[in-house]
């Protein structure tokens, strides 16, 4: 114990001075990082702003030619403001726009210009020059961003997606995918879900084969990518896909029946609607609510009753948008279902439309006349007094659970 | 008794050593992870979160005690957050003032037939109302529940979407707050179950009808201790602690969780103290306990800001009670330590809570003791006596200092220069004698518990315009 004593306070004294000379480095340098990354970017982007403003005051002239190609391309600051400029243009710019833009770039040399510094720049510079490449939207980009998706660096693939994810175009959306695949493609699953969203959105199809290949968590990611763009472009495949494992990609085809033929998607959408996952169910029945058609009515009754309060919500959200409210609701009342009910009553006071519905109701002298009628509207009034007692019911456990 | 003294000075260097090296480690953790998390952010695609038909509801949550000062600002920040389906339900938890009059008047509320199931026990709910005016905001009026956490508890029983996100009433969301949270929650839905935001301070900042117009440091320098003092919690903390998913807490300010993860782990303890550290706790062990695959996120982007107490009377009493809600979170789970099955968070996270944070006061108020001692009967020599003192001292600061290169690498919220020399200025006064404040407030945090005093002391606040004002600062 005494020679552990001895040895700590050996040890100490010297690594006490040792610790403040390196807290004192530390300081010093993080204070000078501060200062210079400070004064820096300063002149950097006061520098910027100039040649920006040279560049705006004169682009049609740049563009048209008339300012020579030779006066502004030796100054580096001028060269990339157009660059950037450009580029800036290309993105808000239609088709006829876009093309003019790109042919100033290749014509001016500019297009050389970035897949030069593609290939010969390394680290950061490299990195902006991928994703500045991949914003012309040029299709010989194409080539130089997929070799980059091979290089090692983390950073560099990351900055060759990006880029891929700014052309949109079908054969950066396989090379990604075909990399994803076969696992040589570890990024964040934002950045690789933005790109290949990006690249498959027109065509959603190619993602299928990949889709059927990949499995774990690359698959969810694919099945993620498919939930947003699935369309009813896919046709057939989309029914194939309603009975996949992942409920992800069933809840993507889910999603995308709605934007499809009533008749072609009902059935699928039906047995959707009865899926074991919540989220599934809760999108199909989302989807039936879109065609406001009778012949979704009992679905949607069903999903009315779910298990699941959300499934309910949105069940309750699309019958409550049908024309035949009042038949609606002497419907749910015959599930015999108080939840159901109560999510009718709650969502038809959500969109004001409750009390219209009470005052038509004691106003509907014919209806009222009939049994049922007088049923509805007793049921409707004990309903949302039943709202109200269960919120001051004492607080407990014993409620029954039906969320 | 001097080899007493010895042992006590020994144990105090090996302490002081290993929290340093912890902080150093932490330090070098966040600025890699944030380096990394600002690169990903140049591929975020907000619009597309926005438009995305996946995007899931969120309900907001701010529960409200006697906040007539602050409510109406507040409540129109929340409801002017961008996000495709957002519900703000607002909890008036027994106010004596005139938050609900005030709620009532500005918006418009109107008694609504709402499903409300009591499957989280709380204070009785008197009324349940919605805004004429915006659809989306509910109020909950109860009886005052006593805690944040009975509030919570009533705002998550009204919840109907499948996350829930609590900030408190005094506090402002910036605008796309909620789709920054939620991409990274998007990410990897299946097992993110929790995120938490990055919580800034808002004396200061000027505020226009509710939003921010410009971030201004405040010139009070109780209120710049306190940026410091967030910026090195959120900005090296919780993002260091996050990478290795050990992340303990998630601020009440501002934190998203699914909802039915909160709701299995049966809500916020009603009587829990500090009730998000609780909250956290106890997800940990039930995921742990159910061995399921989980993650717990920091996302450092988005921006929550709050208003933090003006004076030392109203910070000693938060610190005391943060104290107090440590220690109250931390007991219940001493189970946890060092078991197996729960993993990083039973060997590391909240050993390291329990040493460096919970009893930090003790271990450095004794060690001080020791150590003055041990130079005054000459046991300790007086340069190496100096030398240690500086070396604390320098230490600190270079933490500190540290947390403000990290706001410069990666956010920058404070733009004008002065600002961050002040910030910097401010880093070497943090350490005398604010810090020794501290320790007392923490001590005094601690000897309220052991006595039994748990009675909430409320935080003395100007509301919301007053606070972000500038000028008010400087009067």
């Amino acid at each position: 114990m005494n020679s552990f004593l001895h040895w700590i306070n050996a040890g100490a004294a010297a690594f006490v001075l040792r610790a403040i000379v390196f807290s004192v480095s530390g300081i010093v340098l993080l204070v000078a990082s501060i200062l210079a990354r400070r004064k820096i970017r300063r002149r950097y982007f006061d520098r910027l702003a100039d040649a920006e403003f040279y560049v705006r005051q004169h682009w049609d002239e740049i563009v048209a030619g008339k300012i020579p190609r030779n006066e502004w391309h030796e100054v580096h600051r001028d060269t990339e403001a157009i660059i950037t400029q450009s580029l800036d243009r290309m993105e808000t710019a239609d088709a006829t726009e876009g093309e003019k833009l790109l042919t100033f770039l290749r014509r001016t040399g500019l297009m050389d210009r970035i897949l030069m510094e593609t290939r010969h720049l390394r680290g950061w510079k490299r990195e902006a020059a991928l994703v500045r490449l991949g914003r012309t939207r040029a299709p010989e980009a194409v080539a130089s961003l997929v070799a980059a998706l091979d290089d090692p660096s983390p950073e560099t693939q990351l900055a060759a997606v990006r880029g891929l994810a700014c052309t949109g175009l079908r054969s950066a959306g396989e090379a990604m995918l075909e990399r994803v695949v076969a696992g040589s493609l570890a990024l964040p699953g934002t950045s690789l879900m933005n790109a290949l969203i990006a690249c498959t959105r027109a065509n959603p199809r190619v993602l299928l084969p990949y889709l059927h290949l990949a499995h774990g968590p690359v698959r969810e990611l694919l099945a993620r990518v498919m939930a947003e763009v699935a369309s009813v472009a896919l046709g057939d495949d989309l029914l194939l896909l309603a009975s996949d494992v992942l409920p992800e990609v069933r809840a993507s085809v889910a999603r995308a029946l709605g934007h499809a033929e009533f008749g072609f998607a009902f059935p699928a959408l039906a047995q959707l609607a009865a899926d074991a996952e919540w989220y599934v169910r809760l999108r199909a029945l989302t989807s039936l609510g879109q065609f406001r058609e009778t012949r979704a009515l009992p679905v949607l009754l069903r999903g009315v009753c779910d298990a699941n309060r959300h499934v309910r919500q949105r069940a309750a959200e699309a019958l409550a948008r049908t024309p035949d409210r009042i038949g609606v609701l002497s419907d749910v009342l015959r599930t015999a279902d108080p939840y159901a009910l109560q999510a009718m009553i709650a969502e038809l006071d959500r969109t004001g439309d409750f009390d219209k519905m009470v005052e038509a109701l004691e106003s509907d002298t014919d209806r009222l006349a009939h049994a049922e009628g007088q049923e509805l509207l007793c049921a409707l009034e004990a309903g949302a007094e039943d709202l109200n007692t269960m919120m001051r019911l004492p607080a407990t456990r014993k409620v029954p659970e039906r969320v | 008794m001097r080899g007493l003294l010895q042992v006590a000075n020994n144990t105090f260097f090996l302490y002081y050593l290993f929290s340093n090296l912890s902080y150093l480690v932490l330090l070098i953790v966040a600025l890699l992870s944030s380096r990394e998390h600002h690169q990903h952010l140049a591929s975020l695609r907000l619009e597309r979160i926005k438009a995305s038909p996946l995007t899931p509801p969120i309900t907001l949550i701010a529960p409200a005690h006697n906040e007539e000062g602050s409510i109406v600002p507040s409540v129109r920040s929340l409801l002017r957050v961008d996000y495709p389906e957002l519900e703000v339900v607002v909890i008036n938890d027994g106010s004596e003032d005139g938050t609900l009059a005030r709620l009532q008047k500005e918006f418009e509320l109107q008694p609504a037939r709402l499903l409300y199931i009591s499957e989280l026990v709380t204070a009785p709910v008197r009324a349940i109302y919605r805004s004429a005016v915006d659809p989306r905001l509910i109020v909950v009026d109860k009886e005052a529940g006593g805690s944040k956490a009975d509030a919570s508890n009533a705002g998550l029983n009204v919840a109907s979407s499948p996350y829930t996100c609590v900030v408190d009433a005094d506090s402002l969301l910036e605008s796309d707050a909620l789709l920054r949270i939620m991409a990274k929650i998007l990410e990897d839905p299946k097992r993110v179950i929790a995120a938490g935001g990055i919580v800034r301070v808002l004396n200061g900042c000027e505020l226009v009808n509710g939003r921010i117009r410009a971030v201004r440091l405040p010139r009070s320098p109780i209120v710049i201790f306190q940026v410091i003092e967030y910026l090195r919690a959120f900005l090296i903390g919780r993002e260091g602690w996050a990478r290795g998913n050990m992340l303990t807490i998630i601020s009440g300010a501002f934190g998203v969780f699914r909802r039915d993860v909160v709701m299995s782990a049966g809500g916020y303890r009603a009587s829990a103290i500090g009730e998000d550290f609780d909250l956290v706790a106890r997800i940990h062990r039930q995921m742990l306990d159910q061995k399921r695959e989980y993650r717990i996120v920091f996302v450092p982007d988005p921006v929550c800001w709050t208003e933090v107490p003006p004076t030392v009377k109203s910070l000693g009493r938060q610190r005391a009670r943060w104290q107090k809600g440590l220690i109250d979170a931390l007991w219940p789970n001493r189970d946890m330590l060092f078991r197996r099955r729960y993993g990083r968070i039973g060997t590391i996270a909240l050993p390291y809570l329990w040493v460096f944070e919970l009893c930090a006061p003790v271990f450095e108020i004794l060690g001080i003791a020791a150590i003055l001692i041990a130079a005054a009967i000459g046991m300790l020599s007086r340069g190496f006596f100096i030398e240690f003192m500086i070396y604390g001292y320098l230490f600190a600061a270079m933490i500190s200092v540290g947390a403000v290169l990290q706001e410069e690498l990666t956010y920058r919220r404070y733009n004008d220069w002065r600002d961050v020399a002040w910030l910097m200025l401010y880093c070497f006064l943090e350490q005398f004698p604010y810090r020794q404040m501290h320790l007392i407030w923490r001590l005094q945090g601690m000897w309220q518990y052991t006595r039994g005093d748990l009675v909430w002391r409320p935080m003395d606040r100007v509301g919301l315009e007053a606070a972000a004002s500038p000028r008010t600062e400087r009067q």
